[in-house]
Parts: C-alpha cells; structure tokens; sequence
C-alpha cells in the first residue's frame, strides 16, 4: 500500500493535538472543529481510541545481563579502538591541514611554471569561474580536460604570458578539496556544546535543502557579483581576477562552514585550531577553484580569438 | 547534585568517561529494548540489537550532532540495527515478524474476533472475555496486531508513540519529510484501528 500521499491538513493537525504537538492557541482551534464537525470527530476518535489502546503495551525492562555484556564488551574493545581513534585524529589535526595548504602552493607553482610564448588572450568573461569551487565543478573540468588537454598563456601583466597546463592545475584543484573535504570530516568541532545549542534553535528553522545549498548560493552569488563588476568593468588581469574571486568565495565559505561547524559538526576538543584548519582549508580550495576558472577562461578566450 | 542531559554525557562518552555512558544506559535501556522488541517481536533479537545499538552509541559517540536530541540519535540506531535485522532474517528466509503473526492467526483472530474465539494463545479455555484483558494478554494482543503492520508503518508508530520523538525528529531519523512520517502514521494506525477495533470496544 503507498503511504506516502499526503494528508489532509486537518487529519495532520488532529494527529499533532493528539500527540500534543500543537502550540495552544492551535489547540484550542483544533478542539472547536472537532467538537462541531462530525466527520472530524470521527477521525479524532479513532485515533485516540488506538493511541489509548496502544498504551496497554507495557515496557519491558531490559535484560541485566544484556546491559553487563554491552559494558563488557565495551572494556575489552576500548584500548584498540581508542589507539585508532587516537592515531587518525592525530594525523588529521596535524597533518591535514598542512597538507592541503602543501597541496594548494604546489598546485599554484606547478600550473605557473612554463614557457613564456604565443600572443595574448585577453580574458573573455570569467563570470563563471565564482562557482568552481566545489568538486563538482572540479569534476566537470576534469571530463573537459581529458578531451583536449590544453596549455593556456595567461596574460601575467606588463605584456608577459603564462604557460600553463590545466590539467595539472585542475589536477591540484581536486586534490586539495579532497584534503579539504578529509579536514572537514575529521577534525571535531571546536566550540563548546553550549553556543552550539544556541545556534541550534536558529539553524532548525532553516529547511535542510536550503541549508545544503547555501554554501553554494553564496559562492555563486558573491562570485558572479564580483565577475562582473571586475570582469567588465576593471578589466583586470585573469590570475589577478580568478583570485579575487576565490578570495571572495573563500569568506564566503568559511562564514558557512563557521556557523555550519558550531552548529552541526560533532563535537569534541574546544581549540580554535580545528576552526582554524577548516577556514584555511576552504581558502584553499576557493583560491585554486577560482583561479582554475580564470585559467579556463583564458582558454575560452585564446579560442575565440 | 544537577542532573546532566543526554548531550552532555555524550560529550563525557567522548571524553571517555565510562559513568556517563553507563548513565546513558541506565535512561534508555528498557526504552531501546522496547523498542527493539516491539519493532523485531522477538526477544532473542531485540536482545541481540539492544547490545549492537549501545555498542555503536560508545563507539560512533563522535558521530551525533547537536542538531537533534540525543534520545532521536539513539532511536535512529536502534531503529537502523533492527531494519538491519530484519533484511537480514528476511535473506535467511527466517520467520519474520509479520510472518510470525500471519502463522499464529488464533491470536490475531483473538484480537480481531475475540468473542468467536474463546480459546487462549496457549489453547487454555478462557470463560470470560471481559477477563481475558488483563494486562499482560492484552500486551500480548496488542504486540501480535502490531507485528501485521508492514515495518515502515511500525517504527513510525512506535517511534511516535512510544519513544515520544515528534513527527519533525521522526522524519529527521528516517530521512523522509515530516508530511511523509504522518502519512505513514495515519494509515498504520487505520490499519490498527480495524484489527483493534473489538478490542478499543471493551476497554
């Protein structure tokens, strides 16, 4: 049977009045009808009716020697599981964030490093580059990549060019979201429980979906804003520009994940050091995300050329 | 001394305070075996999912966020290691709930018809229907009815009414919309009111 069509609204609010869900004022609205209308009291009956049934099922009490195996069990894992835990927390406060910040300047200095060559490509329009930072986008670069690997000179300033290969930059780019996204995942949260819980009553009245893409919208958003006024307007170089605008999105980010981390993350050690790695992390990433777009739209420009 | 909530003994579990995870447990373990009773109708495996849910909650302790109550952290274990449960029993072709009660039909035949039926689970003559609902034959009523409800209608019901998490936690703990968890509230409970109505009569 499908029991996913949806209710109608009043049956919904009989079920929160008999559960008690309803704030009172609600409530009281609810009980009106239901007094008034017959076939709304027909409905409130029957669910009542079972709800009270169901209260004759008596809990049952836990057996002892049940609960004494789960603590046993407990003692005799806990060393080998705390060594472990102890093992990768270590690593990853340590050396997570170190190597994503490694990653991201060998990225930068390997994808700059080339010949000086071919005429310049002014950049066309770099609207788009705001919102390459995530690995999605990263991942849709690589599939574009592979059918034409391409060396892209980047205008540098002063009538000199850059040579670089984009899929070793590109290449960098996901290598340091993975990081990222490790750093992320494996520190715990800094703040103490309670100015999370604070947070919590704000962050549940968002809808989980639009949460979700809110890092996105402001990435988007911030980035496609300063594209056109710098990519319009000031005209400035590709590099200069893809970095300004990783630089946007990377406050962007490490705004959300700020208030994403103190809300949701779990929760541990209170050091300002796990807060740290994550904001550098997502610098890192928008950095090299948007100057992987200013680099593609170099591309983009040499070709229309 | 102030009683510490649920959230901030898990922030002890973390600290590897082993009285605040026994104090956990003392709060929630005649709740999660409940649970896992009424949702597996089987003592032996509630029993065994009880053990894996607190195990996972010592362990994965790092993994539960703030964002819900930590009591709707603990049901959504219990309840994935009992879902877990019953996929695998279906695999081993096992008798499950639902076909336990379907194979035990005197005793939703007892619920459904009590007055047709004057013999008890055990085949004991029964001579006064009024009596038969004592308490603990009625618990037993209730448990087989129960036990006809396809799963996804059952750990609604169950979650709603006996573990006291709202719709909102409910949909949260299941990953479905809030509307999605009610309708499946409604049309297990409409499922319950027909097998319960004789019995809903003589309360």
């Amino acid at each position: 049977m499908k029991t996913n069509q949806s209710l109608e609204p009043m049956t919904e609010k009989i079920l929160d009045y008999v559960y008690g869900e309803l704030p009172p004022e609600e409530a009281d609205k609810v009980r009106a009808r239901v007094a008034s209308d017959p076939e709304w009291k027909a409905e409130y009956d029957l669910l009542a009716g079972v709800s009270r049934t169901l209260d004759a099922w008596d809990e049952a009490p836990a057996p002892a020697d049940a609960r004494e195996a789960v603590l046993r069990r407990i003692r005799e894992t806990r060393p080998a599981a705390a060594a472990a835990g102890a093992w990768l927390r270590m690593a990853w406060e340590r050396l997570g964030p170190v190597a994503a910040a490694a990653a991201v300047s060998v990225a930068i200095l390997w994808a700059t490093t080339g010949s000086v060559g071919p005429p310049a490509a002014p950049v066309k329009d770099l609207l788009f580059c705001g919102v390459l930072w995530g690995g999605i986008y990263h991942m849709v670069f690589l599939v574009l990549l592979k059918r034409e690997p391409a060396r892209v000179w980047v205008p540098a300033g002063s009538g000199g060019y850059i040579c670089v290969e984009l899929r070793r930059a590109v290449f960098w780019a996901v290598i340091a979201f993975v990081l990222f996204l490790g750093v992320a995942l494996a520190t715990p949260n800094p703040a103490p429980f309670e100015t999370r819980t604070a947070y919590r009553g704000i962050a549940e009245r968002i809808p989980y979906p639009v949460s979700f893409l809110l890092p996105a919208g402001y990435a988007l958003v911030g980035c496609l804003a300063a594209g056109l006024f710098l990519g319009r307007r000031a005209r400035i170089g590709a590099g200069t520009q893809g970095i300004l605008m990783g630089v946007i999105a990377g406050i962007l980010i490490a705004l959300d994940l700020y208030t994403y981390h103190i809300t949701y993350a779990p929760f541990g050690q209170s050091t300002l050091a796990h807060l740290a790695a994550w904001t550098v992390s997502g610098f890192a990433v928008a950095v090299a995300s948007g100057y992987g777009g200013a680099l593609l739209g170099a591309k983009t420009a040499t070709r229309s050329r | 001394m102030e009683e510490l909530s649920d959230e901030a003994l898990a922030g002890g579990i973390l600290r590897g305070d082993d009285r605040a995870f026994e104090e956990i447990m003392s709060r929630y373990q005649n709740r999660i075996y409940s649970f896992c009773l009424r949702y597996l109708g089987n003592e032996e495996d509630a029993r065994e999912v009880f053990q894996e849910t607190f195990l996972r909650a010592y362990t994965q302790a790092h993994r539960f966020t703030p964002r819900y109550r930590f009591s709707t952290w603990l049901y959504t274990l219990a309840r994935n290691q009992c879902l877990d449960r019953l996929r695998r029993r279906s695999r081993r072709r096992e008798q499950s709930y639902e076909e336990l009660a379907e194979s035990d039909p005197g005793r939703i035949a007892a619920v459904v018809e009590p007055a047709d039926h004057a013999a008890s689970p055990s085949g004991g003559a029964v001579p006064d229907p009024r009596e038969e609902y004592a308490e603990r034959e009625l618990d037993e009523k209730v448990r087989a009815v129960m036990g006809r409800l396809p799963a996804r209608q059952r750990e609604v019901i169950l979650l709603r009414h006996y573990s006291g998490l709202t719709f909102a936690e409910i949909a949260d703990s299941l990953g479905c919309s809030v509307g999605t968890a009610k309708s499946r509230f409604h049309f297990g409970f409409r499922k319950l009111a027909r097998l319960l109505r004789p019995l809903a009569r003589e309360m």
